[in-house]
């Protein structure tokens, strides 16, 4: 019997405070000690705990003894936040039968609020909502009941209120879970299935599954099969998840916990898959997962070229502790052999890199990202491409298509104005304005993608001094006056620089990404012009001049080692410098292009 | 078997210190302290004379200030000097002075002990960069020490010359490059002001609150120096050294020849055969503690010793001749470095011809850049 198992996420807007409530749920029901919790103790990667944010979902089993006197098991997901992260609810969402839903009280309902109870209501999932930070100063926890009233038609007294600072409501917060979350609906006596929600790559034990058993048991031993991929593997291990991973000898219907199977191929494992006996017949799997499909693609380029294994090797890794990211071979004349990665935004991307350059101590470059077109062709073919340097104007395109996105923006209705403007500029069409209450609005728009996905957000917040939020989806692709932006360096053309970019604004752009280039490369020993152009055409034009003064004054007997030494330093800077002909390219320059408005 | 024939001293007392300086020095008064500090540099030398040759060609005392030392503390140091190791013939023997605290006494003690090369600390002729320099001395001590210099018979002296001070003008820079002119040493270090990490120009440079003179105008004030000295009869030797004929330093010259010598006191270096080695930068230590032979030492590989002969070598606007490479390496400089000078020499930054390789004189100015570029890996 499972009914003392309750599995539940908890997701929200980003920041609400899902992390912090998580820990004081550790705290009281002393699944980490006292002095082991630390600000977002879930948030178990460096870049999380740098950045404040939770960028993978984090499953941990809690034991709780509620009012009835029984002892329950809690297992909690904790959530990213992130609008680039959404896949990762999802995956967590189907593990779960409830959802927390977490909003602050002095922030309200907010874009990715709304985004994400609509994830855990598709799934049918029993929602808490739960108001929090009741503690700050600012806080209005009456009027954001009502927004949650309105928006889930919930009573009164379904809400919590709580402050995960204090640890305010948390006792009844507990309770609630075991009240209305209800226990998983599997059964020990069928067949096993358990669906791998989750993966990740340990150096020590290699690919680690995370697993919900929803029917049947699994034991150490068994012979499985995953049965999207066809693989038979031996369960070397499971267990459980607490802070570490604590190993069982069989995991039951309902459960959540983890699978080793020794096995050191990161491709053998994929989430969605379902974990079944090998010696069954009939073999059915689970409800998987949607293939998630990346927003955004840029090249991933090692900085020396010997590296390119060991960046093949990281991301398949990678892959496995974060499934959402796909990847495939592309050359470049500019940058020689790499990927062509798929991003689920520019926060993922960012998160990527940092993850190479850190965990697989890779020096990698990046290059200007750019969504999916569509390109139709005079003889009916339709190809999609996400690289500019596959955009040849002798190849007879009739049509360019580009993604469009419906997007919500939540503001104070005191910015509408200016965030109507702001998306004028961003080729954006209006549709509808709903509001929340007297003070807040839902906008409707739809967006190209690639309007919105470099940096639409920052400039939001910054208009509404960071009180709109924005959420979007993918829905269609609609024809668009795309042409492809080319970048040379002292006449050559740099393929790892060019990008697509609209008609009417490939002047501008142009323009700027040559001011740019001219701030990021450092002077060299000749003159480097450089140039933006569009087919022969060039539309905007510039030069660092050749370097004038680099010299050391001085050197006599004292500071030989010291002078040699700092030749070999410039030698070695010199060398994460990208060699392009004769050109001297720091990485960022790649990255630059992001940032030209700035 | 090579020998070592050329002697460095290191006097670490200054009157005050330099903003911007980053030789080791500390401005103590006490006299005991730098006798003491004498008689262990007398004691310190003793024991290298098994790689010290019998015919020394060149000794330089530097410092810090070595005219801060008292009469009898000098007199000390050169006697006993003079008692342990023999000066070949045509020897040089060069000592630092302060223009602002050096007297006619202990110039013509230097004199009387043989002495034939002064290197006088002038800087500049304006009163106002001096101070920005943080330097006690006026112009007039720079007159007062160069023509009493001059009557006492020294007939081989050096100006050092800072330029690119913070509020120089190119105004400024030909007025001092006149005055010095006027004086007519034989020879000129002109350096660029460098912010050594550290001194209290680098902290002040970094938090803005001291105006460095931008890249391109230090350029333009480096290649004035070269044009203005080299019509006045000086020639361009090494990046920032100009002299009269036959009056190049061959004390400098022997160190970017890659050749061997020996420093004796705090934080001097020594270099011969394949280790180079140093003192600490403390005077207690030094006064107080036992010695023990090479200290510091490290060890050079055969890498480490060719890229410190090229970057050395390049220092020199004669550069680096091919014979002396090959004697010293067993193999030809085209052998070693043929892959990293190929587009240097095609570009005519590097020139080689029958018998050297050198720096463009044009290409100087970004002597950093080439050079680190060519070293091997
Ligand atoms: N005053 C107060 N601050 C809180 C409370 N809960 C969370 N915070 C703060 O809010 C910030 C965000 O908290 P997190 O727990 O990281 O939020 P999150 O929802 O996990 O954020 P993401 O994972 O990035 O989406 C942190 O600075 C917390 O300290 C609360 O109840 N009261
Ligand atoms: S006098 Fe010379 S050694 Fe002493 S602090 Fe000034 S510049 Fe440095
Ligand atoms: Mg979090």
């Amino acid at each position: 019997m499972n009914d003392n198992i309750r599995n539940f996420c908890i997701v929200a807007h980003i920041d609400h405070g899902k992390s912090t409530l998580a820990d004081r749920m550790l705290q009281i029901t002393g699944t980490v000690a006292e002095r082991d919790i630390k600000k977002q103790t879930l948030d178990d990667m460096e870049l999380e705990q740098e950045r404040g944010i939770t960028i993978k979902s984090h499953a941990i089993r809690m034991e709780h003894t509620a009012l009835d006197k029984k002892k329950y098991i809690l297992n909690l997901i904790d959530t990213p936040g992130h609008v680039d992260f959404t896949y990762e609810v999802s995956r967590s969402i189907a593990a779960c039968e409830g959802a927390i839903l977490v909003v602050d009280a002095s922030q309200g309902i907010e874009a990715q609020t709304l985004s994400n109870l609509y994830l855990a209501m598709e799934q049918d999932l029993e929602i808490i909502p739960v108001i929090n930070k009741i503690d700050l100063p600012a806080a209005q926890p009456e009027v954001v009941a009502q927004q949650v009233i309105d928006l889930i038609g919930c009573d009164d007294d379904d809400i919590i209120f709580t402050s995960a600072k204090t640890g305010e409501g948390i006792e009844s917060l507990l309770e609630k879970i075991v009240q209305v979350i209800p226990p998983p609906k599997g059964s020990e006596d069928k067949p096993l299935q358990a669906l791998i929600f989750d993966s990740m790559y340990d150096s020590f034990r290699g690919a680690v599954a995370y697993i919900k058993v929803v029917n049947g048991f699994i034991q150490k031993g068994d012979k499985i099969k995953l049965i999207n991929t066809d693989q038979s593997l031996f369960v070397e291990e499971i267990g459980i998840l607490k802070m570490e991973r604590v190993k069982k000898e069989t995991l039951k219907a309902g459960e959540v916990g983890y699978l080793i199977t020794g096995t050191k191929t990161a491709k053998d494992i994929k989430v969605g898959d379902t974990v079944t006996l090998d010696s069954y017949k009939t073999k059915v799997s689970l409800p998987g997962y949607q293939d998630i499909k990346p927003m955004v693609f840029s090249g991933v380029f090692p900085v020396s070229t010997e590296d390119y294994e060991d960046l093949k090797d990281s991301l398949e890794k990678l892959q496995l502790n974060d499934s959402s990211l796909v990847y495939l071979p592309e050359n470049s004349t500019a940058l020689g052999f790499g990927f062509r990665v798929g991003y689920l935004g520019l926060l993922h991307m960012e998160i990527v890199h940092e993850r190479l350059e850190r965990e697989y101590d890779l020096s990698v470059i990046n290059t200007f990202p750019s969504v999916t077109y569509k390109l139709h062709k005079q003889n009916g073919d339709i190809e999609e491409i996400n690289n500019p340097k596959d955009l040849n104007s002798n190849d007879m395109i009739i049509k360019i298509e580009e993604p469009y996105i419906k997007a919500q923006i939540i503001t104070l209705t005191e910015h509408i104005g200016p965030i109507m403007k702001l998306s004028l500029e961003r080729r954006g069409i209006y549709h509808l304005t709903d509001y929340l209450d007297e003070n807040r609005v839902v906008l409707k728009y739809d967006f190209p993608l690639s309007e919105v996905i470099f940096d639409f957000f920052d400039k939001l917040k910054s208009i509404s001094r960071g009180y709109a939020s924005f959420d979007y989806e993918v829905t269609d692709y609609q024809p668009a006056d795309m042409i492809k932006l080319d970048i040379m360096l002292n006449g050559e053309k740099v393929d790892a620089l060019a990008a697509i970019i609209h008609k009417d604004k490939a002047y501008h752009y142009g323009e700027r990404i040559c001011k740019k280039l001219k701030e990021i490369i450092p002077r060299q020993m000749y003159d480097v012009a450089i140039q933006a152009g569009i087919g022969s055409r060039i539309i905007a034009r510039t030069t660092v001049k050749a370097l004038r003064k680099n010299v050391t004054a001085k050197c006599y007997g004292g500071d030989i080692t010291r002078k040699r030494k700092l030749l070999e330093k410039q030698k070695k800077g010199k060398k994460r410098m990208k060699q392009i002909g004769s050109v001297e390219l720091p990485q960022e320059a790649f990255l630059a292009l992001l940032k030209i408005d700035e | 078997m090579e020998i070592i024939e050329n002697v460095y001293i290191h006097i670490p007392f200054c009157d005050s210190k330099c903003p911007y300086c980053d030789f080791y020095s500390i401005t103590t008064q006490d006299n005991s302290i730098k006798n003491k500090y004498v008689s262990k540099l007398l004691e310190e030398i003793e024991q290298y004379c098994d790689i010290i040759s019998p015919n020394i060609r060149s000794v330089y005392i530097g410092g810090g200030t070595p005219n801060s030392l008292d009469a009898l503390s000098l007199e000390n140091l050169l006697t006993g000097l003079l008692n342990q190791i023999h000066l070949a013939e045509g020897y040089e023997f060069t000592v630092e002075v302060n223009p602002g605290s050096v007297t006619e006494e202990k110039l013509k003690l230097f004199k009387e002990f043989g002495i034939n090369r002064l290197s006088v600390g002038s800087q500049t002729f304006l009163k106002k960069e001096l101070k920005t320099l943080g330097r006690t001395h006026s112009p007039q001590d720079i007159f007062r020490t160069f023509n009493t210099a001059r009557k006492l018979g020294f007939n081989n002296i050096n100006l050092d010359l800072i330029f690119s001070i913070p509020g120089q003008t190119i105004n400024s820079l030909i007025y001092t490059l006149n005055k010095l002119a006027e004086l007519d040493p034989e020879h000129i270090s002109a350096y660029m002001l460098t912010y050594y990490e550290g001194t209290e120009f680098y902290r002040r440079s970094v938090k803005k609150d001291l105006i460095k003179i931008v890249d391109d105008i230090e350029v333009e004030y480096y290649d004035f120096v070269k044009e203005f000295l080299g019509s006045k009869g000086f020639e361009h030797y090494e990046l920032s050294n100009f002299s009269k004929k036959n009056k190049m330093s061959n004390h400098n010259l022997n160190t970017w020849n890659f050749g061997a010598y020996i420093g004796l006191g705090t934080s001097a270096h020594s270099f011969y055969l394949d280790s180079r080695w140093f003192n600490d930068n403390n005077v207690k230590n030094y006064i107080d503690l036992k010695f023990n032979k090479y200290p510091n030492r490290s060890t050079l590989s055969l890498t480490d010793k060719k890229n410190e002969y090229i970057m050395l070598g390049l220092r020199k606007t004669s550069g680096i001749s091919l014979e002396n490479y090959n004697n010293f390496f067993g193999n030809t400089i085209d052998f070693d470095f043929r892959k990293k000078i190929g587009k240097y020499l095609e570009n005519n930054y590097l020139i080689l011809d029958e018998s050297r390789l050198y720096l463009n004189p044009e290409k100087i100015n970004i002597y950093n850049s080439i050079v680190s570029d060519i070293l091997l890996d």
